[in-house]
């Protein structure tokens, strides 16, 4: 059969913008093969990715781990619900075809032939300049630090692009980047260290020198962290951070194949959960690795989660939407090609309130201000949920006091969410930021909020 | 030997051949790896199956500075010039300037003759899959859920310091959610792995007999062994082992008396390992304890693994064998389905989740409870184990463990 080439399919059957370049090729050749697949499957869907990441931890002992990886596959599914789906990895001309007729015909894609061999490629990410700025902050904090100390710098960047095909439809086209900066520094054999991220627009520098003092300063600060009490007590977060509670509590618990299964305790609330004040959102457009369109060719777009205190919404994916027969929300997300489509967080987040950030620490006679959490995990089914917090200070009489050493704080999304009782104005994103994983896939995922405090939590040490 | 191997090898060495000329002066190994998949998902018996095929194919290359000053790695997808190039050309911009530690360790030197290490079978079809997957529901219940995953990888290692090798390994996964006696609400998935199918069914059939039948949890406050199922024991051992077996300072440490254990990475009944690791090296076993003492650390050639083909090369253990003689099951005990390590310094809280108790109607005693230890001394409770050993995801081969003295709290 002889294939339409890339640009000759797409300006004969497309209306959307296309991408340029590699990805030029493979629009046409999707928009071709879409509409072979439309004939037997109108909910059918090809998804192609173009994918680099850069992966770079140099520290002060000698280590030395930089990865530049290409990552570029195409899949096909005959719909959402109970499909039979395909996928191959790289890219040569007639794979888009290929898997059609692989999940037309329920048989296993192959390619007859070596493919031709792909055109080299521009490189996305400029790596020379990432290593550089990450040895550059490493000498930074070193010297201020001292010889003693152990600096460690990471920097982890990625940059894909998505086509999505749908019979009918005009091409889903998206470009979603990440940047981001860490340092750890270590001092006295690691009994005392701080954390600090910053996550880099495209072209941004970042101020290396602020970011090594602040970082070694907050270290040496920590020397006289003292060991929390265990115990029941209110928690302040500060502006940003909370946003990885609310992450984990209200964004998992409403993501809507858990609350299909029953297997969230929060969706099955009727009434109120939490004060009037209180509007938990996802906006997957916001935050350090945005997208507009999702991984099924649906746009984004802002979803309430919670508002005045009340379950209103939960994430979708195109199947979970289809049995809740409602518009997907544009959350539909696969870790890769080869990934099935789960319903996902972008951005989650608590919408501000009137306070000022110090009207929050008020009146509070014993309490703790977490700086920063490192790790989380929530049951959706029990609502129980663990945090390790890395930097935190104590509060007294409303005011902030000495450092405390590492611990883990216990909450359970009732009680949170019924004693988030104070939320300041300033709002604030990625100021801590990771990766969620789900059934396996690994994604970047923003998160915000603004100062605020839970009336009860348990530290456990 | 197959033929579809020895094809792959070809081509590896056509592509490195490629690189070679065109990167003349440097070292480079290129490192191969074609995956074909297969996967069935179901929710419940009566539910339509989601049946998917694929395959991935990716290169990665290390290419090693001629003055000996360290090395730089790239990966791609796809096994064709165009992939290699851009490899190579991102390898080379990451050359260091110094040697990162023990660098010049990871490259192993071989005559150039063929290693092959060689399973036989194809993938399984995803209808294939679905088959077993609905006779697995059948067994468990017919809300019971899960996918199961099989894939055939080849890998070709070929670098200029004269590694030729070729391995294929087969191996299925299946990951099977399903209430516990008298509950009807899920249980966390539980992930089992086999070289077939006929391998997943007795793994699952082992874990259903060390976890069900003889249940019998805590009479009032009494502190009772914790019973960890292979799956919780694999995550336990995974974190022991890297607490203890990767600083040489550890040697001689006491250890408790089921803690005898072994890195074998040509253990014959797993579906990871064979006979070169991933740098070209013969791969080695290694006595890491014995049940008296630590004896040895992870360290050195022989060792070296790649996650994915995205990774570069560094030491890690894969097969890690639990060689403690099975034995009979306490009287009373609690079972750990679940278990995860929170690090606080140098101490662990775990995060046990421990399954109702025999006779309890619904999951509502199900807990998740913490347990404050320090890891030099936690493996002094490891007092036994009980059942048959199975191969777990993360690259152990163990029992069900019994841990003693501990006394976890509810949250």
């Amino acid at each position: 059969m002889a294939l339409p080439t890339g640009r000759q399919a797409a300006a004969a059957g497309a209306s959307a913008v296309l991408p340029s370049g590699a990805a030029g090729d493979a629009a046409g050749e999707l928009l071709a093969a879409v509409a072979r697949l439309g004939a037997r499957h109108p909910l059918g869907c090809l998804f192609h990715e173009d994918r680099e990441d850069l992966r770079i931890v140099l520290d002060s002992a000698g280590r030395r781990e930089i990865v530049h990886s290409r990552h570029r596959g195409t899949a096909a599914r005959t719909d959402a619900l109970s499909s039979r789906g395909a996928h191959l990895s790289g890219w040569a001309p007639g794979d888009a075809m290929l898997l059609v007729a692989a999940v037309v015909e329920g048989v296993r894609p192959r390619r007859d032939a070596r493919g031709p061999a792909c055109a080299e490629e521009p490189c996305r990410l400029d790596s020379g300049g990432a290593v550089r700025a990450a040895e550059r902050l490493v000498h930074l904090a070193s010297l201020r630090a001292g010889q003693a100390a152990f600096v460690s710098a990471s920097w982890a960047e990625a940059e894909q692009e998505v086509l999505i095909a749908r019979p009918g439809k005009s091409l889903g086209h998206d470009l979603r980047a990440g940047r981001r900066i860490r340092l750890e520094v270590r001092l006295d054999g690691g009994g005392a260290s701080a954390v600090a991220e910053r996550v880099l627009a495209r072209s941004e520098l970042p101020d290396l020198e602020a970011l090594a003092s602040s970082v070694v300063d907050r270290a040496r600060e920590r020397r006289e962290a003292a060991r929390p009490a265990p115990g029941e007590l209110p928690v302040v977060f500060s502006a940003g951070v909370g946003g990885i509670l609310l992450h984990e509590i209200v964004g998992h618990a409403l993501e809507a194949d858990t609350a299909w299964r029953g297997a969230s305790l929060l969706a099955s609330v009727e009434g109120s959960v939490a004060p009037v004040h209180v509007t938990v959102l996802d906006d997957p457009r916001r935050g350090r690795a945005a997208w507009r369109v999702d991984d099924e060719g649906f746009e984004s777009r802002p979803t309430a989660l919670l508002q005045r205190g009340r379950v209103c919404g939960l994430l979708h994916s195109e199947a979970t939407a289809h049995r809740a027969g409602c518009l997907p929300t544009g959350h539909g997300r696969r870790a890769s090609f080869q990934e099935p489509v789960l319903p996902r967080m972008g951005c989650t987040f608590l919408a501000p309130g009137r306070l000022k950030t110090e009207d929050v620490l008020d009146g509070i006679a014993r309490g703790i201000l977490v700086r920063r959490l490192e790790r989380a995990r929530a049951d959706p089914r029990s609502g129980e949920a663990l945090f390790a917090v890395s930097d935190a200070d104590a509060v007294r009489a409303g005011r902030v006091r000495e450092p405390l050493s590492r611990f883990h704080l216990y909450v359970t999304t009732v009680t949170a969410l019924a004693t988030l009782d104070r939320v300041a104005g300033d709002l604030a994103f990625d100021s801590c930021v990771g990766s969620c994983v789900r059934a396996g896939q690994a994604m970047a995922t923003s998160v915000g909020a603004p100062t605020f405090r839970i009336g009860l939590a348990k530290v456990v040490i | 030997m197959h033929p579809a191997p020895l094809r792959c090898l070809d081509r590896a060495v056509e592509l490195h051949c490629f690189a070679m000329e065109r990167w003349r002066r440097k070292p480079i190994e290129l490192f191969h790896r074609r995956s074909l998949r297969s996967s069935a998902t179901r929710e419940g018996l009566d539910a339509c199956p989601s049946l998917e095929a694929g395959e991935e194919e990716g290169i990665a290359v290390r290419v090693r500075d001629e003055h000996g000053r360290g090395s730089g790695f790239a990966a791609a997808t796809g096994g064709d010039e165009g992939a290699v190039a851009w490899a190579v050309e991102r390898a080379c911009r990451l050359l260091p300037g110094r040697a990162p530690a023990a660098e010049g360790e990871s490259w192993a030197r071989r005559d150039g003759k063929v290693l092959a290490d060689l399973d036989a079978g194809e993938v399984d079809s995803p209808e294939s899959l679905d088959r077993w997957l609905a006779m697995a529901i059948r067994e468990l219940g017919p809300v019971a859920e899960g996918r199961v995953d099989a894939a055939v990888t080849i890998e070709c290692l070929v670098s200029n310091t004269g590694v030729k090798a070729v391995r294929i390994r087969r191996r299925v996964a299946a990951h099977l959610a399903w209430p516990a006696p008298g509950a009807n609400i899920l249980e966390a998935p539980r992930t089992f792995l086999a070289s077939d199918l006929a391998g997943l069914s007795r793994s699952l059939a082992a874990e259903r007999s060390l976890s069900e039948p003889a249940r019998a949890g805590p009479r009032g406050r009494e502190t009772v062994p914790l019973l960890l199922l292979p799956e919780a024991a694999s995550v336990l051992i995974r974190g022991l082992v890297q607490v203890l077996h990767l600083d040489r300072s550890s040697i001689g440490l006491p250890v408790g008396p089921a803690w005898k254990i072994v890195e074998d990475p040509r253990a014959p009944d797993s579906p990871f390992g064979g006979i070169f690791d991933d740098a070209g090296f013969d791969a080695r076993a290694i006595e890491l304890a014995d049940g008296r003492t630590v004896t040895a650390i992870l360290d050195g050639p022989g060792l070296f693994r790649r996650p994915s083909f995205r990774d570069p090369p560094s030491p890690m253990a894969l097969n890690l064998r639990v060689r403690a003689e099975p034995e009979p099951a306490p009287e009373r005990f609690t079972v750990v389905s679940g278990l995860r390590i929170h690090p606080v310094g140098d101490a662990w809280l775990l995060e046990l989740t421990a399954l109702p108790p025999a006779g309890s109607s619904s999951g509502s005693e199900r807990a998740r409870r913490f347990v404050r230890v320090e890891p030099a001394r936690l493996v002094l409770n490891v007092s036994a184990v009980t059942g048959e050993p199975r191969p777990t995801p993360n690259g152990v081969i163990t029992p069900g463990l019994i841990l003693e003295g501990l006394r976890p709290v509810p949250a």
